[in-house]
């Protein structure tokens, strides 16, 4: 995954290629394979941030195409994977745009998506048992603010702290304060 | 956990020591201070807990998510997707798309705003001939309230047509007026005296309004005075609103055959009028007016005999259906019945031109009688005045020969709390027919203050005027001589007592 993404920031730097047509070619091979990389992990982030599933679904896919645009334009993207996430980001927290208004998911619509089509990786006692539990500690992270939400699954994804804070858009003290009041939800979570 | 308060290491801070977020310097500080800090080594090592069921949840939470509802279609089928919605696959390499969209947004727009307008049909905003003089009236009278105290400077461009065709004989002269409100008085300049009287002439015959040329209130009652008219309303070019009246196609005389006032829509005042005659045209547009202070005009402005000049009336026999508040004279308000304007129609003095020369003693007689005005008169000091009937004065005074006598009745309705429209009818006695349509307009505060004042009165009831002339004074073949006796009579009322001078009303 990291390899991809190193490839994907090493061609960018030398150079996109010059010909349009080449571009519109090379910007989408590059997009398809992110897409196929990573397309699970944002929309887990949607999801996890109180998007419907469908909705979510085409939010992502949406992500990629945005990405295949920025490539046709030849914007600037120095960190390709946490540019998809800061799109995602602003996809998944800013509902109140007029011409998209999306209501944040009530905390019944989460619980109904949870607990609906159990995952059919796991076996199932296993799965049971670790649905209970983190069914709870979903609960208690539903209780924190969205960004607060979106730290955590953030730093769960492997971005460092100052990438939280670029896809974000705050500041990396508030980044830090945000998770450790995540982390402290969720221990208190698990201790109960 | 309270001794963490007092020492500059936040759990943020640790937080981001134990991830290895910290950079070189300040990872090392912390380093150099948790080694010495238990409270710190508890809870770096909470939070490195922390982070693992951090991680651990995220894992589970893997586990939580549902699956996507649908399969994942290939990316490249939304790219598509995409570029046939839009039609610019390549923002910059698909102009002619962009183009296209562009027409198509600009086509969308256009028919919107047809809808708009068809809805709300700007163009066919208008209002009737009534709407639009009656808000030009208001306009007029809220623009002159607030002149008080200033004198009203109006530079109007008048242009003359006449002639038939082959020869024309066009004319474009300049004409400036100043008027004092509160005083009355009235001066005025023009570059064409012909003209300038000419228009004089015409407005008194069809009783308009010579010192106010673009008066609504005016138009309106000359317009209603017309047995026979068509008056429509259209927009002009110019954003506003022309009324047209039409009287007649053959006007005679004087009389004026079709008019046009012209009023903006901005404010509602009138900005020309347009007069059409039997042989000839004229245009009367404002160029400019303001409100100037006294200070600002020359003090002997008003000095000069046209200033107070009473005008004289054309004397025709049926002459002058005039306006009071024509008058150069301060209307003197005292009684009602002191119409000025009534005086100059004198039935002994038929189709004689006033000559324009007045007499020193009338000239005084006028002074006069602004003087007896200038001191207010309430209903305390004259207890007959608040009644809104019109009072009867008669003088007693043996009359010489000719006398001079008349009936003359008033009835009206109020137009406003500020102002009445009085038709005074009255009858010579030698004459076989009153002469009537004698119409003023009284505005309270100015014209008859102290009648009408206190109360809004409902309605004028007749009441019958006889004037004398003084003994003393000649009859003169001057249309003024009345204003003399009726001075006399003035002055006469105010030492007398009062019930002669009240009606039965």
């Amino acid at each position: 995954m990291s390899d991809l993404y190193f490839d994907i920031a090493t061609l960018i730097a030398a150079g996109l290629p010059a010909s349009r047509a080449e571009l519109a070619v090379k910007a989408r091979d590059l997009a398809a394979r992110c897409y196929r990389e990573d397309r699970d992990a944002i929309y887990r982030y949607l999801v996890a941030l109180g998007t419907n599933p469908a909705e979510a679904q085409d939010l992502a896919q949406e992500t990629f195409l945005k990405l295949y645009i920025a490539l046709c334009n030849r914007t600037q993207i120095e960190n390709v994977r946490a540019w998809l996430f800061t799109v995602a980001s602003r996809l998944a927290l800013n509902q109140r745009r007029w011409w998209r208004y999306r209501p944040a998911a009530s905390e019944e619509d989460v619980a109904r998506w949870m607990r609906s089509e159990p995952d059919p990786q796991g076996t199932p006692e296993k799965a049971l048992l670790d649905r209970e539990a983190a069914l709870r500690l979903d609960a208690a992270v539903r209780g924190l603010s969205r960004q607060q939400q979106a730290c955590l699954h953030l730093r769960a994804d492997g971005f460092r702290y100052r990438e939280i804070a670029a896809i974000l858009g705050v500041s990396l003290a508030t980044v830090a304060e945000f998770l450790r009041r995540a982390i402290a939800a969720l221990k208190k979570a698990m201790h109960e | 956990m309270s001794s963490m308060k007092r020492h500059p290491v936040n759990y943020a801070d640790l937080l981001l020591y134990a991830e290895g977020e910290l950079s070189g310097n300040a990872s090392n500080r912390m380093r150099s201070h948790i080694t010495g800090c238990s409270g710190c080594q508890a809870e770096l090592e909470r939070l490195r807990d922390g982070i693992e069921t951090l991680v651990q949840f995220r894992n589970d939470f893997a586990l939580l998510v549902p699956a996507p509802p649908s399969r994942w279609e290939p990316l490249d089928a939304r790219i598509e997707r995409w570029e046939k919605r839009w039609s610019v696959g390549f923002p910059r390499e698909n102009l002619e798309a962009m183009v296209r969209s562009f027409y198509r947004l600009a086509a969308m727009a256009a028919m919107l705003l047809l809808v708009v307008c068809l809805i709300l049909q700007p163009w066919h905003e208008t209002v009737s001939a009534n709407e639009l003089l009656t808000r030009a009236g208001v306009a007029q009278s809220k623009s002159l309230s607030s002149a008080q105290g200033r004198i009203i400077h109006q530079r109007l461009q008048i242009h003359r047509k006449s002639g038939t065709r082959g020869q024309s004989n066009d004319m474009t002269i300049n004409y400036e007026s100043w008027q004092d409100e509160s005083r009355k008085h009235f001066h005025e300049s023009s570059s064409s005296a012909e003209i300038n009287g000419e228009l004089r002439r015409i407005y008194q015959a069809n009783d308009l309004d010579w010192k106010s040329p673009l008066s609504a209130a005016a138009y309106e009652r000359w317009q209603d005075s017309l047995p026979e008219k068509h008056a429509s309303v259209a927009r002009n070019d110019s954003a506003g609103f022309t009324l047209t009246t039409v009287v007649s196609d053959q006007p005679e005389g004087d009389a004026i055959g079709k008019a046009q006032f012209v009023v903006n829509t901005t404010d509602w005042l009138p900005t020309a009028v347009h007069l059409w005659l039997h042989d000839r045209e004229y245009e009367i547009s404002e160029v400019n007016s303001e409100l100037l202070l006294p200070s600002q005009v020359s003090p002997s402005l008003f000095d000069a005999p046209a200033a107070i000049r009473l005008q004289p009336v054309a004397a025709k026999q049926s002459s002058s259906p005039r306006r009071m508040e024509d008058t150069s004279a301060p209307a003197p308000a005292l009684a009602p019945a002191s119409a000025p304007d009534l005086m100059p129609v004198e039935p002994s003095q038929p189709s004689v031109a006033a000559p324009e020369q007045i007499p020193a003693s009338e000239q005084a007689a006028a002074v006069n009688c602004q003087a007896t005005n200038a001191a207010p008169v309430t209903p305390q000091d004259v207890p007959d005045a608040p009644s809104p009937t019109l009072a009867t004065v008669q003088t007693t005074a043996p009359a010489p020969a000719p006398v001079w006598t008349s009936t003359m009745t008033a009835s009206g309705a109020p137009r406003s709390h500020k102002s009445s429209d009085i038709t005074l009818t009255y009858q010579p006695d030698n004459a076989d027919r009153p002469i009537s349509g004698l119409q003023v307009q009284a505005t309270y505060p100015l014209l008859v203050p102290n009648i009408i004042k206190p109360r809004p009165f409902k309605a004028f009831e007749s009441s019958t005027v006889v004037i004398s002339p003084q003994p003393q004074r000649p009859v003169q073949p001057c249309p003024l001589k009345g204003l003399g006796s009726k001075l006399g009579i003035l002055k006469q009322k105010k030492t007398e007592p009062v019930a002669s001078a009240k009606p039965g009303g």
